[in-house]
């Protein structure tokens, strides 16, 4: 800042030919979180029922090594923090502002042996559109669309971030479907997301994740 | 007091001085620029007041989060509880206890921050108020400032020894004064010419009846419109006739 800057009160200006790094973040990310983060989520609710959940959010402070961003359009965006357990938590951003927060644990992950498995299984199985699936001993209803034809997978690209400062380190498609069951003894919900996952020309792979909605007082971040 | 003293209140008197004419010089200038700072950390206030208001919003949405927790730990305790299970009781109600002072911790924070949402906003409120009848004013002030220099400037024109309007009704003056003078030389020129030029010959042969006077002409086509001799006898008694015939008489013409 100039000392003409300085007397009439300019503001130092950016620096306007400072292009980030290819393949830097170029946004934001929610909450504070960050690669290199600590999560802890609240367990209680494990301690109060401790087997009317699928799967437990794991235990301890969980170091975020890898960050996935999904751009929904219209301003929608679904932030992943993956942690050291398996596990991840998933922020839905409007706009910048949080819209939702869900912790997930990985419970199965499927490898198809062919492309053409793969591609079956997100045209024809049901766990990928029926309106009402089983699954893990339970009975999960399709949260995204109401009606009890099958609806076709949600398809969305997610970037992968790793290192620090966070560098894009790989993409892939996900052919998605998002379910749900009540749980009684606690009075919320478990979700269960179906997820093909393409990330190469051979490379597929179908997971299924369980968690629950959370709210900001489930989880601390350091 | 020494005379190095007086002579230092002098310069510091001059100095204050030249350094007011050059302000109340570019008063207006300054007011101007003034206020275009005064309207920049309005704006500032306003970002401040919305990056308040941000925080409330994040420290609410902490302390429904907080509520939403006390309400599940409630249940947790009671259904633990209800199940005799005092231990896991008790263990839920430590972090209950926790929860209720976050959230007590958060209320504190959002009234605090409301009382200083509120306080920022009536200063702003006061401010814009304050700014806006500053601009009327200034604005008030220019106009009269220009209606000022336009009078001076009018003033000026049409005043003082340098005034062009001056300067033409002298001409006026002078041109009028030169064509009196030139008039009195004309009379003087045309009096002498009377008394010693042609001019004066004429009228004393005019006064002589020995050259036409033009107010004869009339008289001279009546004359001749008439029989001649009728003429003579009727005017017979008529100088002028008189003296023309004798004239005739004179001359010859007659026979």
């Amino acid at each position: 800042m100039g000392l003409l800057d300085k007397l009439l009160g300019r503001a130092p200006a950016p620096a306007a030919n400072a292009l980030a790094a290819p393949g830097a973040l170029q946004h934001a990310m929610p909450l504070g979180l960050r690669i290199g983060a600590r999560i802890q989520f609240d367990r209680t609710l494990y301690g109060v029922a401790p087997d009317a959940m699928t799967e437990e959010l794991p235990a301890g402070y969980q170091g975020v090594p890898c960050y996935g961003h999904v751009d929904l359009g219209d301003g929608y965006a679904l932030h992943r923090f993956y942690l050291d357990d398996e596990a991840f938590l998933q922020v839905s951003t409007v706009g910048g502002d949080v819209d939702g927060i869900q912790g997930f644990v990985f419970h199965e992950t499927l490898n198809p042996p062919t492309k053409a498995a793969f591609q079956s299984f997100v045209t024809d199985n049901e766990h990928m559109g029926a309106s009402e699936i089983d699954y893990a001993g339970h009975r999960w209803s399709r949260l995204t669309s109401a009606g009890s034809e099958r609806v076709p997978a949600m398809v969305y690209d997610e970037v992968l971030y790793r290192h620090q400062p966070p560098r894009r380190d790989d993409d892939l498609t996900h052919y998605a479907m998002l379910y749900r069951r009540e749980v009684p003894e606690l009075s919320r919900q478990e979700l269960l997301l179906v997820s093909a996952e393409d990330s190469g020309p051979n490379e597929f792979s179908i997971t299924y994740s369980v968690g629950m909605d959370l709210n900001s007082a489930d989880i601390d971040i350091t | 007091m020494s005379i190095l003293s007086k002579i230092l209140t002098l310069f510091r008197g001059t100095a204050n001085e030249a350094g007011q004419a050059v302000v109340d010089k570019n008063a207006i200038r300054i007011l101007d620029q003034e206020l275009r700072d005064s309207t920049t950390e309005l704006a500032r206030s306003k970002e401040e007041l919305t990056k308040v208001m941000a925080q409330r919003q994040l420290a609410a949405n902490r302390g429904t989060a907080l509520l939403s927790k006390r309400k599940e730990y409630e249940g947790y305790v009671q259904g633990a509880l209800a199940k005799g299970d005092e231990a896991l009781a008790r263990e839920v109600a430590v972090k209950l206890s926790d929860v209720e002072r976050d959230l007590q911790a958060e209320a504190g924070n959002v009234q605090q921050m409301d009382s200083s949402i509120g306080s920022l906003k009536t200063a702003i409120r006061s401010t814009e108020t304050q700014l806006a009848r500053l601009k009327q004013q200034i604005n008030t002030v220019k106009a009269t400032e220009a209606v000022q220099r336009a009078q001076s400037a009018v003033a000026a024109r049409h005043s003082g020894a340098n005034s062009k309007i001056g300067t033409a009704l002298d001409s006026l003056e002078r041109i009028k004064q030169r064509q009196e003078e030139q008039g009195a030389r004309f009379d003087a020129a045309q009096q002498l010419e009377h008394e010693t030029g042609d001019g004066d010959l004429q009228a004393r042969l005019a006064g002589a009846g020995l050259v036409n006077d033009p107010s004869n002409v009339d008289g001279i086509l009546e004359r001749l419109r008439a029989p001649q001799q009728a003429v003579l006898v009727d005017d017979s008694q008529s100088a002028e006739k008189q003296k023309l015939l004798a004239a005739e008489s004179l001359f010859g013409e007659r026979k």
